[in-house]
C-alpha cells in the first residue's frame, strides 16, 4: 500500500480531530433538539474522508488540468442558484437535489483556487506585468459578482484576500498589488454612492451589527456573552446556557464557536487555535517542499482560504468581523462546506504525496 | 525571494491567528464574569422604538390623518410575578383568563415586551403608575395611535391602516415593518405608505435583576414618515358630506387652475378610526360585510349609467365633424324612427319641443336633436370623442383603484357580448344610455375639461410640491376639437341654469352664474340615477362641480339643488376666508 506510506499522517489526524470536536460541539448545540444533526454531521463526516481519500488518490493535477471545465460548471450552478435557488434566511444559496441542498457557493471557493493555480502557475512569465494581474482579477471578479447578489457578503469576502494572498506568492510585482488596493479604494466612494438606500443600510449593519439592534447586533451581542461567559475553563459539556434558550441563532452552523467557547471556555477556545494552527504548518511545509509552482499556488490559496474562514467567523462571534454566513472549517454544521474543505486538505496530502517526482 | 514571500505570509498568518487569541482573551478571561452575569441573568432587552407615520394634512395645513398619544400596557414574562393577575384585571377591566393567555403568550419570547392592552385609558394608566415600585414586569408605553378627524367625511380620501400580514412582514423590510406594524390598506394611507411610513429604531437594553434599566447598550432612534399636504379643503369637504350623508351619492368640487380636487365626498362612508382602536372592532366587521358596500368610494371605484350629461359629448363630435353649425335644427315632435315600421325612440318630453337648435336641445335637453346627431356621427366616432374627452380610461388621482368605465363601440361588444352593434344601440348612446358606464370623477373630469375648453383636466388631490415629492410631470392633453364649439356648448348649458325652460334652473344662485347640465339615467332597477355637472363662474370658471345621487330621479330636481348648495357653500367660505385675509392685511 504505497498510497497510505505516503499519506501525510499528522495533517490527516488533526483534520479529523477538528471535524470531531465539530460533531462533539454539533451535539451540545442541539441535544435539546434531539441531536438530529450531530448524526447527520458525522454521516457528512465520513463521506467528506472518503472524498478526500478518493482525491488524494487521483492526485492534484487532474485537478488542476480539469480547473477551467470546472470554473465553467461552478458558474452555471451559480447561475442556477440564482435563477431558482432555495431561498433560506433572506439569502438565495441553496440548490436542491431531492433531500439533499448544496450550496455551490462552497464549492466555488475552491474551483476559484484551482482555476487560479492552473492559471498563474502556466504563466509564470506574466508575472512581472501587469495583463496575468488584470486576467486573475477578471477571472476571480465573475463568480464574485454573482455571489455577492445571492446575497452572500462573507464568501465574497474571501475571494479577494485569497487571490491577493495567490498573487503574492506567484512573484506579482508589489507595486502593483499595492496599486490595485489603492485603486479599490479610489473606485469604493463611486460604488457607494451607486447603491441604493436600503443596500447602504444592510452594508452599514454588515460593518457595523449596532445599528441594528434588534436584529443583527443582538446576534451580536448574545454571540459575545456566549464566548465571554465561557470564562477560562468554561460551563463544561452540555453546560452551555445561550443557545439553549435560542439566544445564539445558527449555533451549530455560523455561531458554533460560540458553543464551543462557552462550554470549553478559553482554554478549548485555545486548543482549537492551535489544532489550526498545526494544520497551517503542516500544509505550509508541505508546501516549501514542493517545486510545482501550480502546486505552491495551490496550496497557498488552500491555506489562505482556511485562515481567513477561521479569522472571520472567529472574530465575528467576538465582535471584530461582520457577521456573515461563513463557516468555521470542518467544525460549522453542513455537508457543502465539510465536503468542501476535506477536499482541499485531500488536494493538499496529494501535493505531499507526489512531492519526491522530480 | 520567493521563500521570503513565503515567509512574510506566514507570519502574518500567525498575527491574524494571535489577534483572535488575544480578543478570546479579553473576552473570556478579562471580562469573563461580566458576561457570566448577563448569561445568567440573561438581562438583555430589547426594545422596539415604533417610528410616527407622516400626517395627511389639507390645503391649509388642518389635520386629516394625524396621530395621537396613545398608551399601551404590556408585560416582560421573565420578570412578571403571576400574583398580580387579580390586581391587573381589576384595574385594567379585563378578564382574568384574557390575563393569563396573555402571558402564556409571552412565554415564548420571555424577554421581549408582549401587549396586554392597547389603547388603555388614562385613568387606568394613572392607576398602574401610582403602583409602580410594587408591579413588577408590567410596562407602560405611549406611542402614537393613528388618528382621522374628520372621521366620515374624509374617510375614502385619508383611508385607512391596518396590521400587516405575517406575509407582508417577511418580504419586507425589517427596518420600515415591525411584527406587528399597520400598512395602508386604502385611499391616501395606501397610496403613499412608503412616503408616510418611517424608519423605525430599536433600543438593546442591560436591566438588573428586577428589571429596572442599568444602561443603554445600543440605540437607533427612529425617524418619522413624511407628512403629506392635500389640495383638499377639509371645511368644505366636512360641510358637504354633511350634505349628503343620509344618502347615497357623490359630490365633487375641483379648481380649475391646478385640476385640483377641493372636496371630494362619497356616502355611504366608513370612520377610519375603527379600524385603529382595538375596542371597535364590532363596527369594523359592520362597514366590511355592509350590504350597502361603505368601504367602496363610488366616487372612484362606481361605474353607472350617465344619460343626457353624455350629450355634450355628441354635441362636440357632430360640430367638430362638421354634422351640424350653431344654426343647425331639427324637429322634435316627441318620437323618433330610424327606419319606417320600427318602434320610436322617445324624447323625454311627449308633446315633443319643436324645432330646435343646438343651444335650445342642450338647454331643454332635447333627446330627438341628439338621436339626429348620433345618427349621423355613427358609434365609433361617438366612442373616439368620449375617449378624447376623458370617458372610458383611469388616470393618477393618488386615490388608487379606479374603475376606468365602459365607452361601447363595435369591437367592445363583439369582444364582451359576442354580438354585432345595433344602429339602434347607437341612438340609445347618443342619449347616454346603452352600456355606457361612468365614474362620478370622470365626469367631473368631463366637465372641467369642457370648462377648459378642451384642455383635459387631470384632477388630483396631493400637493406635491408641499409634500416635497417629485411630481411626475403631467402631460398636457387638448382634445382635438376646436374652442369655439366649447364655448358654443358653454353658452348652452349657461342657458340650462339660467332660462326659466332650463333643466337644470334649480342649480341657479345668488352671486355666482352656475352653466351645467342635468342627467337622469335609466338604472337597471329602481328610479333613475340623478346627476348634475358644471362650472362656475360663467365668465371666467374657477371651479368644476359633480353632483351624484344614486337613485335619485330626476338631475333637474334632486342633483341640481344639491350642487347649489355645494356651490353656496364654496363661494360662503371662499368670502369668509377673503374676509378674513382683508382683515389681517388691514
Amino acid at each position: 500500500m504505497k498510497l497510505f506510506k505516503l499519506l501525510h499522517v499528522k495533517l490527516f489526524f488533526f483534520c479529523l480531530l477538528i471535524g470531531l470536536v465539530g460533531v462533539l460541539n454539533i451535539y451540545s448545540a442541539d441535544a435539546h433538539a434531539g441531536g438530529q444533526f450531530a448524526l447527520k454531521q458525522l454521516v457528512w463526516l465520513s463521506v467528506a474522508v472518503g472524498v478526500m481519500f478518493v482525491v488524494y488518490a487521483i492526485g492534484y493535477r487532474p485537478f488542476l488540468n480539469a480547473a477551467f471545465l470546472l470554473y465553467l460548471l461552478a458558474i452555471a450552478l451559480l447561475g442556477i442558484v440564482l435563477v431558482i435557488g432555495v431561498i433560506r434566511g433572506g439569502a438565495q444559496r441553496w440548490i436542491r437535489f431531492g433531500p439533499v441542498g448544496i450550496q455551490p457557493s462552497e464549492f466555488a471557493k475552491l474551483v476559484m483556487i484551482l482555476t487560479l493555480s492552473s492559471f498563474l502557475g502556466s504563466r509564470k512569465d506574466l508575472a512581472k506585468g501587469k495583463s496575468g494581474l488584470v486576467a486573475a482579477f477578471l477571472l476571480t471578479v465573475i463568480p464574485l459578482i454573482m455571489i455577492v447578489k445571492q446575497p452572500d457578503l462573507g464568501t465574497a469576502l474571501i475571494f479577494l484576500p485569497v487571490l491577493f494572498c495567490m498573487l503574492f506568492v506567484w512573484g506579482a510585482k508589489l507595486r502593483y498589488l499595492i496599486g490595485t488596493v489603492m485603486l479599490g479604494g479610489f473606485f469604493a466612494p463611486i460604488f457607494w454612492f451607486s447603491l441604493k438606500e436600503y443596500q447602504k443600510r444592510r452594508l452599514l449593519v454588515f460593518i457595523n451589527p449596532d445599528i441594528d439592534p434588534l436584529g443583527a447586533g443582538y446576534t451580536a451581542v448574545q454571540s459575545k456573552i456566549a464566548v465571554g461567559s465561557g470564562g477560562l475553563v468554561g460551563k463544561g459539556f452540555l453546560g452551555g446556557t445561550q443557545h439553549l434558550l435560542a439566544f445564539l441563532p445558527e449555533d451549530h452552523t455560523d455561531f458554533i464557536f460560540g458553543v464551543l467557547a462557552e462550554e470549553w471556555g478559553f482554554l478549548g477556545s485555545i486548543l482549537l487555535l492551535l489544532l489550526y494552527v498545526m494544520i497551517i504548518w503542516q500544509m505550509f511545509s508541505i508546501l516549501e517542499h514542493t517545486t510545482d509552482i501550480k502546486a505552491r499556488l495551490l496550496a497557498t490559496g488552500i491555506i489562505a482560504m482556511f485562515v481567513f474562514h477561521i479569522f472571520i467567523n472567529v472574530g465575528m462571534t467576538v465582535g471584530i468581523m461582520p457577521i456573515t454566513g461563513l463557516p468555521l472549517p470542518m467544525v460549522s454544521y453542513g455537508g457543502s462546506s465539510l465536503v468542501t474543505f476535506f477536499v482541499a486538505i485531500g488536494l493538499v496530502l496529494s501535493i505531499y504525496k507526489e512531492r519526491s517526482v522530480f | 525571494m520567493d521563500s521570503a514571500r513565503l515567509t512574510f505570509l506566514r507570519s502574518v498568518f500567525l498575527l491574524l491567528l494571535c489577534v483572535l487569541a488575544v480578543n478570546l482573551f479579553f473576552c473570556q478571561v478579562i471580562n469573563g464574569q461580566y458576561y457570566l452575569t448577563l448569561s445568567e441573568q440573561n438581562r438583555i432587552r430589547l426594545i422596539p422604538l415604533p417610528a410616527l407615520r407622516g400626517q395627511v394634512l389639507d390645503s391649509a395645513g388642518r389635520v386629516l390623518t394625524g396621530n395621537r398619544p396613545s398608551y399601551d400596557v404590556s408585560i416582560v414574562y421573565q420578570d412578571f410575578d403571576r400574583n398580580q393577575i387579580d390586581l391587573l384585571a381589576k384595574i385594567l377591566n379585563l378578564r382574568k383568563s384574557d390575563i393569563k393567555s396573555v402571558v402564556d403568550k409571552a412565554k415564548a419570547s420571555p424577554f421581549s415586551p408582549v401587549l396586554l392592552e392597547a389603547d388603555a385609558g388614562m385613568e387606568e394608566i394613572f392607576q398602574l403608575e401610582e403602583l409602580n415600585p410594587e408591579i413588577k414586569g408590567v410596562y407602560m408605553d405611549i406611542h402614537g395611535r393613528r388618528n382621522y378627524p374628520w372621521r366620515e367625511a374624509a374617510g375614502h380620501i385619508t383611508g385607512y391602516i391596518g396590521l400587516i400580514s405575517r406575509k407582508e412582514y417577511e418580504n419586507g423590510d425589517r427596518v420600515r415593518f415591525l411584527f406587528s406594524d399597520y400598512i395602508g390598506r386604502s385611499g391616501i394611507e395606501k397610496a403613499f405608505d412608503e412616503h408616510l411610513r418611517g424608519y423605525h429604531g430599536g433600543r438593546q437594553i442591560e436591566v438588573n435583576s428586577r428589571g429596572q434599566v442599568l444602561k443603554t447598550m445600543s440605540e437607533r432612534r427612529p425617524t418619522k414618515g413624511h407628512d403629506i399636504y392635500l389640495t383638499i379643503d377639509a371645511e368644505l369637504q366636512s360641510a358637504l358630506y354633511e350634505l349628503i350623508k343620509d344618502k347615497r351619492a357623490v359630490v365633487g368640487i375641483m379648481d380649475l387652475k391646478k385640476d385640483a380636487v377641493l372636496a371630494l365626498v362619497t356616502a355611504p362612508s366608513f370612520d377610519p378610526n375603527a379600524f385603529v382602536m382595538p375596542s371597535r372592532a364590532g363596527e369594523r366587521v359592520g362597514y366590511l360585510s355592509s350590504s350597502g358596500k361603505p368601504m367602496v368610494n363610488q366616487a372612484i371605484q362606481g361605474g353607472f349609467p350617465l344619460g343626457s350629461i353624455f350629450k355634450l359629448v355628441v354635441a362636440l363630435g357632430a360640430l367638430e365633424e362638421k354634422i351640424i353649425t350653431p344654426g343647425t335644427t331639427f324637429h322634435c315632435d316627441g318620437t323618433f324612427t330610424l327606419k319606417p315600421g320600427q318602434r320610436p325612440f322617445k324624447c323625454w318630453n311627449p308633446a315633443g319641443h319643436g324645432t330646435m337648435n343646438l343651444n335650445q336641445a342642450v338647454m331643454q335637453s332635447c333627446n330627438i336633436f341628439f338621436y339626429e346627431c348620433g345618427k349621423r356621427l355613427g358609434v365609433e366616432r361617438i366612442a373616439s370623442y368620449a375617449r378624447q374627452l376623458g370617458l372610458g380610461s383611469t388616470w393618477d388621482l393618488e386615490l388608487g383603484t379606479m374603475f376606468p368605465g365602459i365607452v361601447p363601440d363595435q369591437q367592445w361588444k363583439l369582444d364582451r357580448i359576442g354580438d354585432r352593434w345595433y344602429q339602434g344601440e347607437t341612438i340609445s348612446l347618443a342619449i347616454g344610455q346603452s352600456y355606457l358606464l361612468v365614474s362620478p370623477l370622470q365626469i367631473l373630469r368631463l366637465v372641467a375639461t369642457i370648462a377648459n375648453d378642451g384642455r383635459v383636466a387631470e384632477p388630483h388631490m396631493v400637493d406635491y410640491e408641499r409634500s416635497g415629492l417629485h411630481e411626475t410631470a403631467r402631460k398636457k392633453n387638448m382634445a382635438h376639437i376646436n374652442a369655439a364649439h366649447f364655448r358654443e356648448l358653454k353658452a348652452a348649458m349657461r342657458e340650462a341654469i339660467e332660462s326659466s325652460r332650463g333643466t337644470g334652473r334649480l342649480a341657479r344662485m345668488e352671486g355666482l352664474s352656475v352653466a351645467g347640465k342635468t342627467s337622469t339615467a335609466q338604472a337597471p332597477t329602481g328610479e333613475g340615477h340623478s346627476w348634475f355637472a358644471g362650472f362656475a363662474p360663467f365668465e371666467a370658471p374657477e371651479v368644476a362641480i359633480v353632483a351624484f345621487i344614486e337613485h335619485g330621479g330626476s338631475g333637474g330636481l334632486a342633483a341640481a339643488p344639491l350642487a347649489r348648495e355645494a356651490l353656496e357653500i364654496w363661494q360662503s367660505q371662499k368670502n369668509a376666508r377673503v374676509t378674513n385675509s382683508a382683515e389681517l392685511s388691514a
